[in-house]
């Protein structure tokens, strides 16, 4: 397993990945670009190559707090236009990302010296690929990191201060079984929860939440006392609301058809500098690495589709 | 759940609706009042969940009433008595209102399409899908609520919304709408009495025409043409070889979107947002909640209290109606803008606090081209956590641990620097302090102008920045500085720290 670390800056990137989750781009725009780029590196260079996830660690991110489209104009008696009754519509959420996207992949030992030669090439193709309806730019080298077999030493690479998205949608599950609630009360109890806990650390006072080990853990405990972080609602995927089908779509008929609706899942920004710091064995490189999962009605990406 | 017979609600005193935009011809400091409601049947008309104040219907007349008054309801001005049947009859007749009827029932959708404009027209999209036992994430699965519809389509229909949509308590003791009774989700008696209550109000072409549009949900639920975004799908890891896709068109769900919608105005300390006016449903209810109390306080007699009892039917395929979208203006768009802020879960980035904002930089660049003393910069909460005292030997070791954190604040500068390189030009950098201009201006690997970082560089900035911070710590806290083990504990961090940071 090897991986290419693409410095991109990212603009008029949608955010708003679905009505009900707005801020971060939707997991299956990180997997997509990923996708997209070793499907255009296997074409230009008549490789074979197999996609293993994508991750995104963001080093900077802005985001326009939103304009509402146009109305139309009412004209009154007075033949003055102004603003019409209506209510005006969808928000726009456009984001200017500077980040890395961590494409990992598997292939050839032929394949990989053809990939090697050609870096510089493919940071040129970089612009041609978009990412969630926005435009990308090459920020830097692509640097590729060969038998990287636990992503460990990928993420070393990046600055230490860029924040990873890592995917914590199980938590979803684990609160509905806990305290046995509908999926939107989960969602939102872990929300306040971390929010609640941001607020514990301030700018200018450092506490360590301690996990004994000694001791038993309840079920209680690991919700009370793992440290959520900074905890977002994102869209994970989707869910197929019919049998897939064969309609007439811009693909030609090469593809069937479905119509589905956005799953929400929940992701956790983690420091690459903190991630690093964590041992082995807490160290999943599964939960960075954002993988397409395809188990009808459900088209998600996600790390895993069943965490333990 | 109290409720009272329709009879009763429609006698209660007549509540006036105004237009804050029409001014009355014949007294122009007042406003026209267009419509005038008994108090009672208020929130029946415009609560949108089933409302504790539900009307009890016993009889097919009394059905007709119900709805000879949910028709009268749009009419301007209102007949007198309110359930004047004549009038109903007119309506119905009437072009514009049997539209209005005929144009939300082709509007039903359980998943809107994700139009930038309202007004486009939409695809009905009725899903009939089972729900799955093991669900993923915030999805129809996962719920755990009944399935709501999006019904909407023109804002000029809206007033017959509550024709469809306002709930009742049918004499079986259900609680059910008419759009619920019509489809059929309540047995065939709830439906054919609600078709010949129809009947009877005259309206039997209207009847055979929204006997087709059910048909037609019910034989093709999800349209053959595909309208929206198309995302393609790879469904393996190996697509770009073996060409395995599916295309994808996002449809949001109504039954999400209500759910989120409803859980935002349930609780007003909802973390994300406090709601800042009340809506008119909650005016409605506490109208109704007012003509309940005149009611018992009137005939001296308790309004019967009916606990209904929801049947638990074999769950048909479409679900059942509960909710309807909130604005028919917005329907069909994928965001809906309320007043200015989106019901939606927001990602909130904070800035990190380690990432140098635009006018942090400002800052740092002119620090280095300035005589600035010194890049370290010893915070209240480092000179606190150095002199703390640590009697037992826990706290000592938890002390040991925290000490390279606080102290990475001190010197983050530095590190940023270091790391990242310089926001001017090298010959530009005129920092006072030696060592951490060498620091932050010499590359590792060695050349022959003896510019490269040794470890002898390295001690003298940590001892250097052992004494600031000694200097620091002296000062706030009017004392003789850190202990010696301190000292040499920070001066042991500090150059472990930038030795890794090198």
């Amino acid at each position: 397993m090897h991986t290419l670390i693409i410095p991109v800056i990212a603009s008029n990137v949608n955010v708003v990945s679905s009505p009900h989750a707005v801020g971060l781009p939707a997991s299956t725009a990180i997997s997509g670009f990923g996708h997209a780029f070793l499907r255009l590196v296997s074409q230009m260079l008549a490789i074979s190559l197999t996609d293993k996830g994508t991750a995104m660690a963001i080093q900077s991110y802005t985001v326009l707090d939103g304009r509402s489209k146009h109305t139309v104009a009412d004209v009154n008696s007075k033949s003055k236009a102004s603003a019409g009754d209506m209510a005006s519509m969808v928000d726009e959420r456009l984001a200017y990302i500077d980040m890395h996207l961590l494409v990992r992949f598997d292939c050839s030992s032929d394949a990989l010296i053809k990939l090697h030669d050609n870096l510089l090439q493919l940071q040129g193709e970089v612009s041609r690929l978009g990412f969630s309806g926005g435009a990308l730019q090459s920020s830097g080298p692509i640097c590729l990191v060969e038998h990287d077999t636990t992503g460990r030493e990928s993420l070393g690479k990046l600055p230490f201060d860029s924040r990873v998205l890592l995917d914590r949608t199980y938590l979803i599950s684990l609160a509905q079984a806990l305290f046995e609630e509908s999926a939107l009360d989960s969602i939102i109890r872990l929300l306040k929860q971390a929010e609640e806990q941001s607020k514990d650390y301030e700018a200018f006072s450092i506490r360590r939440i301690e996990i004994d080990k000694r001791t038993e853990k309840t079920p209680e405990d690991i919700i009370d006392l793992k440290y959520l972080g900074n905890l977002c609602a994102l869209q994970v995927g989707y869910r197929a609301i019919e049998e897939p089908k064969a309609r007439s779509t811009r693909m030609q008929d090469r593809y069937l058809h479905v119509y589905a609706e956005p799953v929400i899942g929940l992701c956790q920004l983690q420091t690459a500098g903190s991630l690093l710091r964590m041992d082995s064995e807490s160290l999943n490189a599964e939960s960075v690495f954002w993988k397409y999962q395809a188990k009808h009605p459900y088209y998600v990406s996600l790390e895993t589709l069943n965490h333990e | 759940m109290m409720a009272a017979s329709l009879q009763e609600l429609i006698n209660t005193p007549l509540e006036d609706i105004t237009d804050p935009k029409l001014k009355d011809p014949d007294d122009p400091k007042k406003k026209l009042v267009i419509k005038r409601i008994p108090e009672g049947l208020l929130a029946m008309l415009r609560r949108q969940e089933p409302s504790e104040f539900s009307a009890v219907i016993a009889s097919p007349d009394e059905y007709r009433q119900l709805v000879a008054c949910q028709i009268n309801y749009t009419l301007k001005p209102s007949p007198f008595p309110f359930d004047d049947i004549a009038a109903a009859t007119d309506a119905l007749l009437d072009h514009q209102g049997s539209s209005a009827i005929l144009g939300l029932l082709e509007s039903l959708s359980t998943h809107v399409m994700k139009a930038v404009n309202s007004s486009l027209p939409g695809l009905m999209i009725i899903d009939q899908s089972p729900i799955e036992a093991a669900g993923i994430g915030l999805c129809k699965d996962t719920l755990g609520k009944p399935t709501s519809f999006s019904i909407g389509g023109n804002a000029g229909y809206a007033a017959m919304i509550p024709f469809w949509c306002s709930n009742f308590t049918f004499w079986t003791g259900e609680i059910m709408s008419n759009l619920s009774a019509f489809l059929g989700f309540h047995g065939k008696e709830a439906q054919t009495s609600f078709e010949e209550v129809l009947i009877s109000l005259g309206a039997s072409d209207l009847l055979i025409k929204l006997n087709d549009i059910r048909n037609s949900i019910q034989a093709n639920p999800i349209p053959d043409v595909v309208a929206g975004k198309e995302v393609i799908f790879p469904l393996d890891g190996s697509a770009c070889d073996n060409d395995q896709y599916l295309v994808i068109t996002p449809v949001p769900s109504a039954t999400t979107m209500c759910a989120i919608h409803a859980r935002y105005y349930a609780d007003r300390n909802l973390f994300f947002k406090e709601l800042e006016a009340f809506n008119t449903e909650q005016k409605a209810h506490e109208k109704a909640e007012n003509a309940y109390r005149k009611l018992k306080k009137k005939d001296g007699v308790q309004p019967p209290v009916f606990e209904a009892s929801r049947p638990a039917y074999p769950l048909p395929k479409m679900g059942q109606v509960v909710l309807v979208a909130s604005n028919p203006a917005n329907l069909g768009s994928a965001m809906q803008k309320i007043s200015g802020k989106p019901i939606a879960f927001e990602a909130k980035i904070a800035e990190n606090p380690f990432r140098k904002t635009q006018a942090g930089r400002k800052r740092l660049t002119q620090n280095l081209l300035g005589k600035y003393h010194s890049l370290v910069t010893v915070k209240p909460f480092l000179v606190d956590f150095l002199t703390r005292e640590n009697p037992t030997s826990e706290l000592r070791a938890r002390w040991s641990e925290e000490l390279s954190d606080h102290l990475v604040y001190a010197i983050l500068d530095l590190i940023t620097l270091r790391h990242q390189g310089l926001p001017v030009a090298e010959a530009d950098v005129a920092l006072k302090a030696g060592s951490e201009r060498r620091f932050i201006t010499r590359t590792l690997s060695g050349d022959l102008l003896k510019r490269s970082l040794t470890s002898a560089d390295i001690q003298e900035l940590a001892t250097a920045v052992t004494e600031t911070i000694n200097l620091q710590v002296m000062r706030r806290k009017n004392s003789l500085g850190m202990s010696n083990d301190c000292k040499s504990k920070v001066f042991d961090t500090l150059s472990f720290i930038f030795r890794k940071a090198a």
